[in-house]
């Protein structure tokens, strides 16, 4: 079920009409039922997978915690963190391996075979609540927090409808709590959920889906061979379509989970306003970043082991954070060359040295540099191949223009102008939700012109949402 | 990794604000209301906006004042899509039948069978009956599996079989309530033509993109013989059938197509099926000049075809009316 689709919003509606009605237990088990439905809306059989992964995961934790013994306490850790790896292995990265060993054999001389390939769907989502049961696990583990005493609580935080799909990444820490204690109908954060949810659908279906278009005719050629001018409409294009799409449904997500009484992490916080790239990763995926950077770039020794080993956790972060988009080799560089970045930066301390000058020019003139070269990245992400994004890149040696060109970056601008003057308020008024402190009846109306736009310029074609296929 | 600001605490609550209540209410009545005058807008206004909407709902009407009754066995429902619009000079048509028959035309754009089979369940079921009633689908057109989503679902679907129709065409739940809604709502079934026209008035460029944003066009398989005539032929007795109870005679018409399989399939086809099948034009006789695309007729192709259609069609209703 999409967020952007009516079924949805009618399956909402009900949700939030019936929630209300009862107390915390009965909620719970509401929103579990609704979750498992919401889920197995695409393909019930994926639901095995998620309970099997929330059973091993909940009788794991318990045992950890109360035992004191450091060997069992570490057998079921493996135990838990193979189970849910071992899922994503299987489900997401078994034939990328497969492929990429049988590549290199050959090219060593080997004689060529063909790899066995798993003809089975990407569970959707997988990616996303595997990072949250191995996040609870390991908090348990480092006795960060105590398990959760109710399997339908536990269920809950894993499964829950909003972000189980394609998250915000909810921290053990942040949302189990919630789950656990009751809800107070709050009018105010009913209201900021509502705004959030028209902010998204505004993101995702006018702006998103509206780009996809011309990043789509781009990237695939339709219009015409590769040349300085499609390179920038389709990057221009993609970059704001992944912003928009990705923003919008996490808007969306964060939305829905307020009208029930959850506060979820913001995840987007202007990225295209950044300054330099440590600063982009603050804004961008947040729920992610500080996943790798909690679970994965910190135990790897994060910065305390000197400037060599510092050097190489980060490029590790950022590869792995790559290839958790996808199992292809352009997520890879696309994470290569953010890790790059960053290590470039570490390395002439520039984001300090901006962080310290920031006149209006120079945050300006940085943003536009920082938004161009996070556009460079987008190329590998976007295409379907190295070879792809290579020869995509080649066109900028190719200097052509043709007058639909520029029709063609009117018409990003028409739908991505709005979306950075938002950016732009929410920045500068460091608020949480569009317009947070302005009178009721000024929220009012923004969240009223914002239905009638999503109405009237909603793009013909949905998109699916990006970040589904991780 | 950078460094991050900590995890974000549930934030207090802010200021205190003016009944926070009453707003939420009111966003969700505004938004019902918004949606509510956006399909009285679409109703009333964007359908006489849209030169295509505008062709398609005075056809639509035309079709259903067919008389219901016996008088008008001298009407003859020629349906059909693209191919059948540009690949047909109607006024001419419709001279070269009078005074003897009526031809009341009804296009729908990117249609194919399961759109008319379920579009003429449709108009039957208003009480229209026509004499004769003419169906135009290619070879692909016969044996396709998809409709054309919402919008069918507005223009030619009855509520009642919405079911059925999802399940003939392997809609998946969400794509079979979009087709509910399409059905139920003139923004929600329209809503595609009715952003291009609010989309060419907001962004009067976005003509020059046209080529580059209509999706990638899928190569041409070769007609598989077995498939068009044992589907085809299941499909046209379908027709048939359903045309005759409401006493009438069905009869299929041949677009113009290069590929002389199309034509040689379909009467096939027909022939097994005991259904007429009209194709004025053979392959060997078309050339690419004959169309605008390969698929469509140029002007000088349609003039062709109708001239040669005209007759055909005439004699067809004539018989039947025997």
């Amino acid at each position: 079920m999409f967020f952007d689709t009516p079924v949805y919003f009618l399956f909402l509606t009900i949700v939030v009409l019936l929630y209300w009605r009862l107390g915390r237990y009965r909620q719970n088990i509401l929103l579990l039922v609704a979750s498992y439905f919401f889920y197995g809306w695409w393909d019930w059989r994926f639901l095995i997978l998620i309970l099997t992964s929330t059973v091993v995961d909940f009788f794991a934790a318990q045992y950890i915690a109360v035992s004191s013994n450091v060997l069992r306490r570490r057998t079921l850790l493996t135990i838990s963190l193979a189970l849910n790896f071992g899922f994503l292995g299987i489900f997401k990265y078994f034939n990328f391996f497969a492929d990429s060993l049988a590549a290199t054999l050959a090219s060593f001389g080997a004689p060529s075979f063909t790899p066995t390939l798993l003809h089975i769907l990407l569970p959707p989502g997988i990616s996303f609540y595997t990072f949250q049961a191995v996040a609870y696990i390991v908090d348990v583990y480092h006795d960060k927090m105590k398990p959760s005493r109710s399997f339908v609580d536990y269920a809950l935080f894993i499964s829950l409808f909003p972000h189980l799909v394609a998250g915000p990444i909810q921290r053990p820490s942040h949302l189990l709590p919630q789950v656990e204690k009751p809800r107070q109908f709050d009018s105010d954060r009913f209201f900021d959920g509502l705004m959030l949810i028209l902010s998204g659908l505004f993101r995702k279906c006018v702006v998103a889906d509206n780009c996809a278009k011309l990043a789509d005719a781009a990237f695939s050629g339709r219009m015409g061979n590769h040349n300085l001018g499609v390179v920038l409409i389709g990057t221009y294009a993609f970059a704001w379509q992944i912003y928009a799409d990705f923003s919008g449904y996490s808007d969306i997500a964060r939305g829905s989970a307020q009208l029930m009484g959850f506060h979820f992490m913001v995840n987007f916080r202007q990225p295209y306003l950044a300054v330099s790239l440590q600063d982009f990763w603050r804004r961008w995926h947040i729920s992610l970043s500080t996943w790798l950077r909690d679970y994965l770039y910190i135990p790897l020794g994060g910065s305390r082991e000197g400037e060599g080993r510092t050097y190489r956790n980060l490029m590790a972060t950022m590869l792995l954070g790559g290839l958790w988009h996808g199992a292809n080799w352009t997520f890879v560089v696309w994470g290569g060359i953010h890790g790059v970045g960053l290590a470039m930066e570490r390395w002439f301390g520039k984001a300090r040295e901006i962080a310290g000058q920031s006149t209006f020019v120079r945050t300006w003139a940085s943003r536009i540099l920082f938004f161009h070269l996070v556009c460079l990245a987008w190329i590998f992400f976007r295409a379907q191949s190295l070879r792809a994004s290579l020869d995509f890149l080649a066109g900028v040696r190719n200097i052509q223009f043709a007058p639909q060109f520029l029709s063609a970056l009117m018409f990003i601008a028409t739908y991505t102008i709005p979306l950075f003057l938002l950016d732009l308020v929410l920045e500068y008024r460091r608020e949480e939700y569009i317009f947070q402190s302005s009178p009721q009846f000024a929220r009012l109306a923004v969240g009223l012109g914002l239905t009638a736009l999503v109405i009237a310029f909603s793009a013909n074609s949905s998109a699916a949402f990006i970040y589904f296929q991780f | 990794m950078a460094p991050q600001p900590a995890l974000e605490r549930i934030p207090d609550k802010p200021q205190p604000r003016s009944r926070p209540a009453t707003y939420s209410w009111l966003l969700l009545c505004g938004i019902i209301t918004v949606l509510i005058a956006t399909e009285l807008t679409v109703r009333f206004a964007i359908m006489k906006a849209s030169r295509i909407e505008a062709r398609t709902e005075q056809e639509q009407r035309a079709a259903l004042a067919i008389p219901h009754d016996s008088r008008a066995s001298h009407t003859v429902l020629i349906v059909g899509n693209s191919l059948l619009l540009e690949g047909v000079d109607f006024p001419a048509i419709g001279n070269a039948m009078a005074p003897d028959f009526k031809a009341v035309r009804y296009i729908v754009e990117q249609t194919a069978y399961l759109d008319w089979y379920y579009g003429l369940r449709t108009l039957y079921s208003s009480g229209i009956r026509p004499g004769v009633v003419a169906v135009s689908l290619s070879a692909n057109q016969l044996i396709a599996r998809n409709i054309r989503g919402d919008y069918f679902a507005y223009r030619l679907l009855r509520t009642r079989d919405f079911l059925q129709a999802a399940r003939d065409a392997s809609l998946s739940p969400t794509a079979t309530f979009s087709l509910l809604l399409g059905n139920l709502s003139a923004f929600y079934g329209t809503r595609s033509e009715t952003r291009k026209v609010l989309l060419s008035k907001v962004v009067p460029s976005v003509k020059d993109l046209v080529e580059y944003m209509a999706p990638a066009a899928q190569p041409r398989r070769p007609l598989d013989r077995q498939r068009v005539v044992t589907v085809g032929t299941q499909r046209l007795r379908i027709l048939d059938e359903m045309v005759r109870a409401h006493g009438g005679r069905f009869i299929l018409i041949e677009p113009a197509a290069l590929d002389p399989d199309d034509r040689a399939y379909l009467l096939e086809a027909g022939a097994k099926a005991n259904v007429p099948v009209l194709a004025p034009l053979s392959s060997d006789v078309l050339s690419t000049a004959d169309f605008r695309d390969g698929f469509h007729m140029s002007s000088r192709g349609a003039a062709r075809y109708t001239t040669g259609l005209a007759p055909l069609l005439r004699a067809k209703c004539a018989e039947a009316r025997e």
